[in-house]
């Protein structure tokens, strides 16, 4: 495997998700309060076309970095759990001052309890569904060696 | 049974064509066997010592501070050759685990997966290995 290369590739995809998503949830959360394309708090502070650029920007960036990071699911030296701790950790740290930064999370320490909470959720969802798509394949795969060696006999 | 050799000098490589009425489990073992052939005989080297291997003695192959090696249940042997090369030379019994590392299909007991998902493989002789997650599919289609 080729980590730069698909390192290089794993983030440009994930800047134009990251772009994409970041919109499509902000017009989401906005829509009960008459849709907007970005937090009114960051439209507020930079005026509209501006919030919108640094928003759809900072997603990216945001994608970026979360997508990009998926590359620790390849090293082999690093088992599942390890992988999806760091991973969880390089979005964090990302995530928390970003959507700080866009009015995400309203800037206040609930938010981003709200925030974190959520992706705390969301990781250990992927962590038991790698893991349980995992311990599907070695149940086969024991299977077949049962069958397998039960022949022999 | 009757053996044909047809000459082509535009091929490649040897193919093998198995004509048969049906499939039967006789035409499966003959295919298998086939499979399995390896023309050049494995050198194992311990104390001194040079051992043709029999490729079905042997339960492991790994590299080690840039050296091969390859277990037996009885032995461990220097190989001279790298793991890429093998890989390519061995039977399909032979299956790629991890960079370092090549298992006999024949030797494997179970597999295991613990809760911060690692894999281990249990192998005959008491030996007990990481197999790559990377690698994992390769192993599934050499035993089912």
């Amino acid at each position: 495997m080729n980590v730069s290369k698909d390192l290089i590739r794993l983030a440009a995809l994930g800047f134009v998700l990251g772009m994409v998503i970041g919109d499509i949830m902000v017009v989401a959360f906005t829509a009960s309060e008459g849709m907007s394309l970005a937090a009114p708090e960051l439209i507020d502070e930079f005026g509209e076309l501006p919030a919108i650029i640094i928003q759809t920007l900072l997603s990216g960036v945001l994608g970026c970095i979360c997508f990009g990071a998926t590359i620790v699911y390849y090293k082999d030296e690093y088992s599942i759990l390890a992988a999806t701790c760091i991973h969880m950790v390089i979005a964090f740290l990302t995530l928390i001052p970003i959507s700080n930064f866009l009015w995400w999370t309203g800037r206040v320490m609930e938010g981003n309890i709200v925030v974190l909470a959520m992706g705390i959720c969301a990781y250990v969802m992927v962590w038991f569904s790698v893991y349980m798509s995992y311990r599907i394949q070695i149940q086969k795969i024991n299977e077949a060696l049962e069958r397998r060696n039960s022949g022999k006999q | 049974m009757r053996v044909d050799f047809i000459q082509d000098k535009e091929a490649d490589d040897i193919s093998v064509i198995v004509h048969a009425p049906s499939r039967s489990k006789d035409v499966d073992e003959l295919i298998e066997a086939i499979r399995n052939y390896a023309p050049t005989p494995l050198s194992g080297y311990s104390e001194g010592v040079v051992t043709k291997l029999n490729k079905d003695s042997i339960i492991r192959i790994y590299s080690k501070d840039k050296r091969v090696y390859a277990d037996t249940s009885e032995e461990s042997y220097l190989i001279k050759s790298t793991l890429y090369q093998l890989e390519a030379d061995l039977p399909r019994q032979f299956v790629r685990i991890s960079n370092s590392e090549i298992v006999n299909s024949d030797k494997i007991i179970r597999l295991d997966l613990n809760l911060a998902g690692t894999i281990k493989v249990y192998l005959q002789g008491d030996i007990q290995t990481r197999v790559s997650r990377r690698y994992i599919s390769k192993v599934k289609e050499v035993l089912m």
